[in-house]
């Protein structure tokens, strides 16, 4: 049965977007058929992240209108072959979206994906809440500083409320807290809140912490998924939270802060 | 005919859950209301001095709404032609709407040709009388079961915390204030399981709210009795908001933003630090907001 998961924070700029193609990645890495719909109407950045945006052609808001087919919307990424986007259209606006086309599209993936990704824009209007209603599961993206944790808080209430299977009361949206942009460092030097304060905070089973890595930068603009970028902490962390999403137990790395001795600085391992 | 202002009374309930996406919302507000008062119950030439006086002033009269008052004509025997006042009235391009200071027989007529029943202070409906005589059979039989309530919980529980304005909100009146306790079955709290998450407001009307979880800074748990959390208070807790200043706040783990007893509050920066993080009851002292550790 077709999973939809949607990635939300409420804040902006906390690395939804990031999350949503490395998720999207780490699950068809994993064998799942995923594809991930970007629900940004109007400020289409999914497919730069993960290098499609040369071959957008319909969008998300084509299939709704029905202008265009859903599999003609759909890019499969260069990486993976079992691993999808559904574009948003950079030219309209989130009043585009109403709840029947988006079910309709949705109901239409199901039949042909695992996992349904659902990036959502930031805020708490329109976009947002058609990218959460139709959940089953949520992915929370938070940043360590209060203003972050405090706008997650009032997405999980919405999720809470407002969800399709909050109306409907069936059973509630799985949620998940993902920390994006950690920093062990700084959160000894007091700058940052500490990833058990964070879960304490929203009271969400953790996920995982993804350190803070320039690696994360490059892989965006060189339009790959981090999670494809072997080798980085950054990759790592975010191949373990996709393991711990599909119930495996990973222990978590990446929270404590090494400092590195004389021959680490030396050779820069 | 004078002018009248009429007010529309409901009252606006504080934090209805879900209130912030609906689609409507009540508010209370004084409207207008032109009034006819009858003088004399034949009215003889009611077509033409109304004609007379709307042409004297179209603009004011213009589908203006009209409220028959029957204050002076209340007892008398002959019958009024309704029928024949609305039908005058909305040739004048007047929108009648209701009578009221009326005979009961009087607004039953009006109600007929669909005037509604304007209620005034000194009379609720227009078979008041009738109404009043079962609701004060109710109203004993209530006080009796209450009577009896009260005394089965006297070993539980000393002093009645609820004055009988918000345990019973919509059926006391004056007559059985202090006598009140709970009728059967009434709902003594709401229970809350989830997490309450910064923006969401739970209100628990007319009884205690019991909370098994957190609530997060930027929500807010109301109640109109006790308030219990079983987890970190961090939003805004309001108890007794009904006014009852017996009512406290029990929480586990102080971090809230706001206390308040029956509209007294404290914000978290007037809160004691040896206070916070602590398991504290909350309670109203001599109009002040006491906070102790449990």
């Amino acid at each position: 049965m077709a999973r939809i998961v949607v990635v939300t924070s409420g804040k902006g700029g906390v690395g939804k977007t990031t999350t949503s193609a490395a998720f999207g990645a780490g699950l068809a890495l994993k064998g799942y058929r995923t594809v991930v719909v970007d629900f940004d109407i109007g400020l289409r950045n999914l497919d730069l992240i993960m290098g499609c945006e040369r071959r957008v052609v319909y969008d998300f808001i084509n299939v709704i209108h029905g202008e265009a087919k859903l599999n003609q919307a759909l890019i499969k990424t260069k990486q993976l072959d079992n691993l999808y986007i559904l574009p948003a259209s950079q030219t309209r606006d989130k009043d585009s979206l109403t709840e029947e086309g988006v079910m309709l599209v949705l109901e239409e993936l199901k039949k042909s994906f695992d996992y349904i990704i659902c990036d959502s824009p930031a805020g708490i209007e329109r976009g947002a809440h058609f990218a959460m209603y139709f959940a089953d599961e949520a992915i929370i993206v938070t940043n360590p500083e209060v203003s972050s944790v405090r706008d997650s808080d009032r997405i999980l209430g919405i999720l809470a409320s407002k969800s399709m299977r909050a109306e409907r009361n069936m059973d509630p949206v799985q949620e998940h807290l993902l920390i994006a942009r950690y920093s062990p460092k700084r959160v000894i030097d007091g700058d940052m809140l500490k990833f058990d304060d964070v879960q304490e905070l929203l009271d969400v089973p953790f996920l995982g912490a993804i350190p803070e890595s320039d690696s994360v930068l490059l892989a965006s603009n060189r339009g790959v998924p981090v999670i494809l970028d072997n080798k980085t902490d950054a990759a790592e962390a975010y191949m373990d939270a996709v393991s711990r999403f599909l119930g495996e137990e990973v222990p978590h790395r990446f929270l404590q802060h090494h400092r590195k001795g004389f021959f680490g600085r030396l050779f820069g391992s | 005919m004078t002018t009248n202002t009429d007010s529309y009374k409901s009252g606006q309930t504080q934090g209805q859950p879900g209130s912030a996406a609906s689609s409507f919302e009540l508010k209370g507000s004084m409207l207008t209301v032109i009034e006819l008062h009858v003088l004399d119950p034949v009215l003889a030439n009611f077509a033409a001095e109304i004609k007379k006086k709307v042409s004297q002033a179209p603009d004011f009269f213009n589908r203006a709404p009209v409220a028959i008052d029957l204050a002076q004509v209340k007892n008398t025997e002959s019958i009024i032609d309704f029928a024949d006042i609305v039908e005058v009235l909305k040739r004048n391009q007047l929108i009648p709407i209701g009578v009221r200071n009326g005979s009961a027989a009087q607004h039953k007529r009006a109600l007929d040709q669909g005037l509604f029943s304007l209620a005034t202070s000194s009379m609720r409906s227009f078979d008041s009388q009738q109404d009043t005589q079962t609701e004060l059979q109710q109203k004993a039989k209530q006080q009796k079961q209450q009577k009896q309530q009260k005394e089965e919980n006297k070993d539980l529980k000393e002093k009645s915390s609820y004055s009988s304005s918000n345990a019973n909100a919509e059926s006391t009146s004056s007559s059985n204030k202090n006598s009140g306790f709970y009728t059967a079955h009434q709902a003594y709290s709401k229970t809350v399981y989830q997490p309450i998450r910064s923006g969401q407001q739970v209100y628990a009307k007319g009884c205690d709210l019991v909370i098994l979880s957190t609530v997060s800074a930027g929500a807010d748990i109301i109640s109109d009795g006790h308030i219990h959390v079983y987890g970190s208070l961090r939003g805004r807790a309001l108890a007794g908001v009904n006014g009852d200043e017996s009512a406290r706040i029990f929480c586990q783990n102080l971090e809230a933003q706001l206390i308040s007893i029956a509209g007294y509050y404290r914000v978290i920066e007037e809160i004691e630090e040896n206070f916070r993080n602590q398991s504290v009851q909350i309670y109203l002292k001599d109009q002040r907001v006491t906070i102790e550790k449990m």
